[in-house]
């Protein structure tokens, strides 16, 4: 059974989903504007064969918000640790997406002795230049108004980002992006200014890339691969919703990934 | 300090806030649809000493969703289930709304644990009443491929006064969207209750309160002679009084429990 929960840290309660098992456990880092529900399909499928803990990054979901905007990428990746830390997590895989993989990539940096592998989807590898492109689209937070027509405009946005592909996965992001109007603006603004290729590029674990042809970072995955040819890759389904859209397709190139290097 | 927690009871996790203190807890309900977070504004200005302890009804807020259809009387046994596994044996039970219909229930099947009963918007409603009422709720708030039931619950809050701000107006749709299937539950089970008969049986001290702008308003002074020791309080706000006027709230409740200390 997947239980929820709460770390405490010293900023506050950071919020997760875990499923206790066998072995080194599972840590999962969701997509802006999401939360660890977007792992559940995921870890439903693979019950009995890891341990697995889906946290909320700080602004998100249940966990608590951010007084201001973070410095950057690396803050969330501290918080995240000392989260892990309070859970007595020591070495442990990342599963991750998104913004899930810049906040993975800093662990990593970070604390690479407990990363035992990481495996992103919809890696980040963009230019200055593009990250400053992708700013003006994914930064501007959809702000409570009178009139309320920002809960449209959310619902339409996660519409264009394929989320209407099932009604019950629509709902619950518009709610995890309403309740997250300031995170997202936060964990995007600190996006577009993190370098996330030199500690993409300095990960000694395996390391899994999977993406959607349909994802709006499709674009950048032949980069991804091309920057770390040693790693194993996977094509999923699923626009930008893979593990609720193509859960299927993840936990079997997850799987395949993890019994390759004996993980 | 407040913290949130997961207590298991009934079928699964029932989400809570917690301010620590000392003394005799109070157990906080909250109405449909909101959850816990009606009560942080309370929770932050309590000036002590009882601990205070925010639950969200199954089906709301971070609690788990309920199968079937419960009746309110199993929506208390839930929280009372809740109330013991958090180690609480007494407490004061303090409803808001529905809130105050589940606490009615929880008094009523365990009076040795409950010190007192307080109630914002006691539903003090008749049989025909009821049925008016079951007519107009619960709401359709089904999700719509097209997002139409995003303005109907945006436009349902505000109706109902829970736009006194917009982050209160964002918080109540956030809480409201989240539980559309527990305000349908609730509210087909609500107008079956008989509240009056609770209400003239529970023994316990009682405080009640309401606003002029509560949609309650007009059966409040059923409520107050139907039970003349009950200590009665007129508050402002309409239907979010914990959110409009907290020092209100706080002030009038924590007298209740300063003379209930002696």
């Amino acid at each position: 059974m997947i239980l929820k929960g709460y770390a405490n840290i010293a900023a506050g309660q950071v919020h997760y989903r875990r499923l206790h098992g066998p072995g080194l456990p599972v840590v999962c880092l969701h997509q802006t504007a999401s939360s660890g529900a977007m792992w559940v399909k995921v870890m439903e499928r693979m019950r009995g064969e890891r341990p697995f803990v889906a946290l909320d990054t700080p602004g998100f979901g249940g966990s608590f918000d951010p007084p201001q905007l973070p410095p950057s990428i690396g803050t969330y990746a501290e918080w995240l640790l000392e989260a892990l830390d309070a859970l007595g997590i020591g070495r442990f895989h990342v599963l991750c997406h998104h913004t899930g993989a810049c906040i993975a990539v800093e662990m990593t940096a970070k604390q690479a002795e407990r990363v035992a592998s990481v495996a992103m989807i919809g890696p980040v590898p963009l230019t200055e230049a593009e990250r400053n492109d992708y700013r003006q689209y994914y930064s501007s937070p959809f702000s409570p108004t009178a009139e309320g027509e920002y809960l449209k405009t959310t619902w339409d946005y996660l519409r264009g980002l394929g989320a209407h592909g099932d009604l019950g996965l629509h709902h619950r992001e518009l709610l995890d992006t309403a309740r997250a109007y300031l995170g997202r603006w936060m964990a995007y603004t600190n996006v577009w200014r993190q370098d996330f290729v030199p500690p993409f590029l300095a990960i000694r674990v395996p390391l899994l890339l999977m993406c959607a042809e349909d994802d709006v970072l499709w674009p950048f995955f032949g980069r991804a691969k091309e920057m770390r040819p040693d790693a194993d890759s996977a094509v999923l389904k699923g626009a930008n919703f893979e593990p609720d859209l193509d859960p299927d397709g993840v936990v079997s190139a997850y799987r395949a990934f993890l019994a390759k290097h004996a993980l | 300090m407040i913290r949130k927690g997961y207590v298991d009871a009934g079928g699964g996790q029932v989400h809570y806030r917690h301010r620590p203190g000392q003394g005799t807890p109070v157990v906080c309900l909250h109405q449909t649809a909101s959850s816990s977070a009606m009560f942080e504004a309370v929770m932050r200005r309590w000036p002590g000493p009882e601990p205070l302890y925010a639950l969200d009804t199954p089906g709301f807020g971070g609690s788990y969703e309920p199968d079937g259809q419960p009746t309110m009387a199993e929506y208390g046994r839930v929280l009372l289930d809740a109330t013991r596994a958090l180690g609480l044996e007494r407490m004061h039970l303090f409803g808001h709304h529905t809130g105050a219909c589940i606490a009615i229930e929880m008094a009523d099947a365990a009076p040795e644990r409950t010190a007192s009963l307080a109630m914002i918007g006691p539903v003090t409603i008749t049989r025909d009443e009821a049925a008016m009422f079951k007519s107009v709720y619960p709401k359709d708030f089904r999700i719509q491929v097209d997002g139409s039931h995003l303005r109907k619950m945006w436009d349902y809050v505000a109706e109902i006064g829970g736009n006194s701000t917009p982050e209160l107006h964002h918080r109540e749709f956030v809480d409201t969207a989240r539980a559309w299937a527990g305000h349908i539950r609730v509210y087909s089970a609500i107008w079956d209750q008989d509240f009056i008969a609770l209400y003239q049986r529970v023994k316990v001290p009682l405080w009640i309160a309401c606003s002029p702008n509560d949609v309650l308003w007009p059966i409040f002074p059923r409520a107050k002679e139907l039970r003349p020791d009950a200590i009665a309080v007129e508050l402002g706000g309409s239907n979010f009084q914990t959110d409009e006027v907290p020092e209100q709230v706080v002030a009038a409740l924590a007298a209740f429990y300063a003379a209930r200390r002696g």
